[in-house]
């Protein structure tokens, strides 16, 4: 689209209507860009069906917490075995070492 | 963890779980999933807690480990599985007496969903549902601000014809 085009065009592009090139013309022109902002700002929300598609139930919280509890707990118990793993193979590294000398 | 820190803990989840899964559920499109991002989300900002040290708000900053996060899963998803229609039916909160309703528009809504890129997901939630500014949004996602608006007319216009019955 060589013109810039009208903000009823652009009105009726956002809500569904003939693209026209109207979608390639906007990423090129700042001006255009505006003018669709403040058509979104004066826009209603979304449909409330995306709302609630969205929406998590109330338990969401409880199960997340959960989750991450075992996780971290799980996390620490790993990092704790490893810890000693290391202190036994250094521990190891000097008894066998003290062995291999004597 | 003490006391203390589950306190913290459990504060950190109240405050940023749900807009993390809303961010999450709209890119993997799969509930189950979406909760295991959320988890792996908070995990993440717990233990990056002490260096955060953002110019912005930490909300920003935990929506975008939960979008990276989100992007992150899909590619591995995507990796195992290549065929998107095996994914399993997004579960929602609609309540009973809209169910019927809500099926048929999570059909349309899925469908428009799918034919976005994953970055046009987190504008469109980030600032429908969210509420975050244009350059609260740039920020998270690491974008131009003219790329958030363009995704984000796209994504308005993809949706009302998705799901003009429902507008």
């Amino acid at each position: 689209m060589k013109r810039h085009p009208s903000e009823a065009e652009l009105g009726l592009w956002m809500t569904g209507g003939p693209d026209e090139g109207i979608g390639t013309h906007l990423e090129e022109c700042a001006v255009c860009a505006d003018v669709c902002t403040q058509l979104t700002e004066q826009g209603d929300t979304l449909p409330d069906v995306l709302v609630d598609a969205l929406t998590p139930d109330h338990r969401l919280e409880d199960r997340v917490m959960d989750g991450v509890s075992a996780t971290l707990a799980g996390r620490a118990a790993t990092e704790a075995f490893l810890e000693l793993f290391g202190v036994g193979v250094e521990t190891a590294k000097v008894v066998f070492g003290q062995e291999d000398q004597s | 963890m003490g006391r203390d820190d589950d306190d913290e803990l459990r504060a950190l989840v109240d405050e940023h779980a749900r807009a993390a899964y809303r961010v999450a559920l709209a890119i993997v499109r799969d509930a189950a999933l979406a909760e295991d991002v959320v988890q792996e989300t908070i995990v993440k900002v717990w233990r990056n807690l002490d260096t955060f040290r953002e110019a912005g708000s930490q909300r920003g900053w935990v929506l975008r480990i939960a979008h990276n996060t989100a992007v992150s899963t899909l590619r591995t998803i995507r990796d195992v599985a290549h065929d998107p229609t095996t994914m399993p039916e997004v579960a929602t909160a609609i309540g009973p007496d809209r169910r019927a309703t809500g099926r048929i528009a999570m059909g349309a809504l899925d469908g428009a969903l799918a034919a976005m890129d994953p970055i046009s997901r987190s504008v469109v939630v980030l600032r429908e549902l969210e509420g975050l500014s244009y350059d609260e949004i740039a920020a998270a996602l690491e974008l131009p601000i003219t790329t958030v608006k363009t995704r984000l007319f796209r994504a308005r216009r993809e949706l009302a014809i998705a799901l003009e019955d429902w507008a």
